[in-house]
């Protein structure tokens, strides 16, 4: 089920943000005007993204400096072992809309 | 030395300078004993026979690593061309101070470098009849007296324990102690000493060109030799990495409660305002009380410091927890007013954190007037409402209602004067004159109000009458004899011989913070004109002075007195009270903004700065500059979403 998270305006292209979706903590990155959605949290011990650095399309984590790959959550640099979640996302009425599944992979 | 970050656990709190060095630290109660009093826990680096402390040369860098309780240092010693990294925490509910080095070379060479630890405890905050002493059995260091343990442990990555260690004696002639010695890089191994005693530790990396090695580091602390042996076999067992995940994880969960939604904040201001709850939570302690800071070196008078529990500061502090959802620290916090408020209903100046009544220079004044700050008895008052406002927790307020509600509302109706409406004399927030402030009127207005309203709660029906018709004559009072018309605002006081005192000064600013008067009515808005005109700090880098000609750490005459973070945010709060627009509220978001850039690199707010170099000035952190930061910006988020819902197409 797509759920919506936020205007298309609240993040600035260049810029990234933290946004709460019930339990959820999704990053919300702008790369030229491109959203791209991800799980808020460092896969490894729990860092908050939205304060690491973003340089072209590499998202370094604010505490243990693992990296990732802004558009598909890969892991480009340890500690950190598992790929971020990505959210598929929709754009509609300047509104963006973000699957969210239970844990099963059932929308929820 | 202002203190760059502080940390704990709310029974040990540890400031650290900007060299890197461990300045103060209390145990087993925040603000209470410090084994330290600005003595250093230091390090320092040998290397190629060169040694270099932290405070010779290294270029450090220091903050706190976002959104968590534990600081980051950076530094590079560019004569030894090596690179450190340290993570520094105090574990969340373990007694122990964590530490992470990462050394690398960063030359072309394989070298031999060592790592030195030195401590300069002063147990129970003096140099007399401390023990320190090596234990082989554990491989630690251990300093104590009496009740008090800190034993000092530590391994490599590579799981080498330390390569040297030495006690030895300091304070006397011929003896700086071991810190001194280990300059040559050689610590003698002397196993124990007694008196007057430090020690030093080092550990010896073989590094290989480029690489790097990490050192791990804790200070296990107990009231026992048994308490710290356990600590320090927990530490081992679990290991440092793994603790210091632990705190930043737990720091992390507890920053992140989903109060307020925060999205709409600028990054700088979202970022101050964490530290800021992190900061002050750092300062509160696990029996209730909440220091007014940990810095020990500013030394306000007679040194003394501002280690203490004053209710002013620690009501404001609550203030800003409730606001966030931080009800449990808020609930201790008011247990412990409940504990030490006086027969007659007042509190006294301030407070030790175990409860008793601090150091004063507060003078008796004459038959009328009690040495107190009467505002901090009303500040409690009306925070205690404003919990229940929010929690509506009224099994808990049942609790402090006999004592702590009903004897401080007695004391705020018995000191008021009949023939004025006013409260009787009492000191001043800034503790500097007796007579009846503006600030205190209001804040006592605020006393009873709030009085009033847990009368009602409680079916009090003469109490409330009484409570309604006292805070309405205080509010005519305050019109009537604090007002000037001439001057169209409100002046700052009234002394003993019935002379105004008509300087302007930031703390009127408590007309409308308190409830007393609306912020667009037009006394306030004269008032606040008029503060922003004469204390704006426009020659330099703006805030607010706190009063016109202000003397206390002055360090210009061509300003009328350094921005103090806490009148700036009056300022703020003040044009995000009367705003009615998205355009006029940007002008709150702009003082938040000043506040947010204008503390140290790590986030930490002062008490005041340097007008010209932004420097801090006096203490540092002041927990009263960040609570009124965190006030500030919840009600600019409220304001916000209230602007918001009432012009839907412009949000």
């Amino acid at each position: 089920m797509f759920k919506r998270l936020c205007t298309t305006k609240d993040v600035s292209p260049g810029e990234r943000k933290q946004f709460d979706l019930k339990e959820e903590e999704i990053l919300v990155a702008n790369l030229k005007g491109q959203l791209h959605c991800l799980e808020g949290r460092c896969s490894h011990a729990g860092a908050p993204l939205a304060e690491g650095s973003l340089e072209a399309d590499i998202l370094t984590c604010p505490w243990h400096y693992s990296q990732f790959k802004i558009t598909n959550g890969s892991v480009l640099r340890g500690p950190a072992a598992r790929p971020l979640q990505v959210y598929r996302t929709e754009e509609k009425d300047g509104q963006l809309f973000v699957e969210i599944k239970d844990r099963k992979g059932c929308d929820i | 030395m202002p203190k760059e970050t502080v940390i704990g656990n709310g029974c040990i709190a540890i400031a650290f300078d900007s060299k890197m060095n461990i300045r103060d630290f209390f145990f087993p109660r925040v603000g209470l004993e410090n084994h330290l009093i600005g003595h250093l826990l230091r390090m320092g680096i040998w290397a190629d026979g060169s040694f270099r402390w932290s405070d010779d040369g290294w270029m450090i860098e220091t903050e706190y690593m976002p959104e968590t309780l534990v600081c980051r240092c950076r530094a590079i010693i560019p004569e030894l061309d090596i690179h450190l990294v340290t993570n520094d925490g105090v574990h969340h509910s373990l007694d122990v101070f964590l530490r992470k080095v990462i050394i690398r070379n960063r030359s072309g060479s394989s070298r031999k470098v060592r790592l030195f630890f030195a401590h300069d405890f002063h147990v129970y905050g003096d140099a007399l009849g401390d023990t320190v002493m090596y234990d082989p059995a554990l491989h630690s260091i251990i300093h104590y007296k009496r009740n008090r343990y800190f034993l000092i442990g530590g391994i490599t990555g590579q799981k080498k324990g330390w390569h040297q260690f030495s006690t030895g004696y300091k304070e006397q002639p011929g003896r700086e102690g071991t810190w001194k010695d280990a300059e040559d890089g050689i610590l003698e191994g002397n196993p124990i000493a007694q008196g007057s005693v430090d020690s030093a530790v080092s550990f010896e990396l073989d590094l290989q060109p480029s690489s790097m090695e990490i050192i791990y580091y804790w200070i296990a602390c107990g009231r026992s030799m048994k308490q710290v042996a356990d600590l320090d076999l927990e530490v081992k067992k679990m290991g440092v990495e793994q603790l210091l995940l632990e705190t930043e994880n737990y720091w992390a969960a507890w920053v992140n409660r989903k109060e307020i939604d925060l999205y709409r904040l600028p990054r700088n201001i979202l970022k101050a305002y964490k530290t800021s709850l992190l900061v002050m939570r750092a300062h509160a302690d696990r029996q209730g009380g909440i220091i007014a800071s940990l810095d020990s070196d500013i030394l306000q008078f007679n040194r003394d410091t501002y280690s203490y529990v004053w209710m002013r500061d620690g009501a404001i502090a609550a203030l800003a927890f409730d606001l966030t959802g931080f009800q449990e620290v808020t609930r201790r916090f008011f247990q412990f007013c409940d504990k030490v408020i006086t027969e007659e209903g007042f509190f006294h100046h301030k407070y030790s954190p175990d409860g008793s009544v601090g150091s004063s220079w507060l003078a008796p004044s004459g038959p009328q007037g009690l040495p107190i700050e009467e505002d901090e008895t009303a500040l409690v008052l009306y925070a205690l409402w404003k919990h229940f406002q929010k929690y509506r927790d009224i099994e808990f307020v049942e609790s402090v209602y006999p004592n702590l509600v009903l004897k401080t509302t007695d004391f705020l109706l018995k000191y008021i004067d009949p023939e004025t409406g006013l409260p009787r004399p009492s000191f001043d927030l800034w503790e500097e004159k007796y007579g009846i402030f503006t600030w205190t009127a209001g804040t006592v207005y605020a006393g009873l109000k709030a009085a009033a309203k847990f009368a009602r709660v409680f079916y009090h029906r003469d109490r409330h009458e009484a409570l309604c018709l006292a805070s309405r004559h205080l509010r005519e009072a305050m019109v009537k004899h604090l007002y000037d018309p001439d001057r169209r605002r409100f002046v700052k006081a009234i002394y003993m011989d019935g002379s105004r005192d008509t300087i302007v000064d930031s703390s009127a600013s408590a007309v409308f913070l308190y409830g007393g008067f609306g912020p667009r009515e037009v006394v306030v808005e004269n008032t606040m004109n008029s503060i922003f005109d004469k204390l704006w700090i426009g020659k330099g880098i703006g805030g607010l002075a706190r009063y016109e000609d202000d003397e206390y750490q002055r360090v210009s005459r061509s300003v009328t007195g350094n921005p103090w973070f806490i009148s700036t945010l009056w300022l703020a709060r003040w044009h995000i009270a009367r705003t009615q627009s998205m355009m006029q509220l940007k002008e709150g978001l702009d003082l938040l903004s000043w506040a947010a850039d204008h503390s140290l690199p790590s986030g930490v707010m002062p008490e005041q700065i340097h007008p010209f170099t932004g420097e801090p000035v006096s203490v540092s952190p002041l927990v009263w500059s960040h609570a009124e930061f965190v006030i500030a910006v919840c009600e600019y988020l409220e304001k916000h979403q209230e602007i918001s819902i009432a012009l839907p197409s412009q949000g």
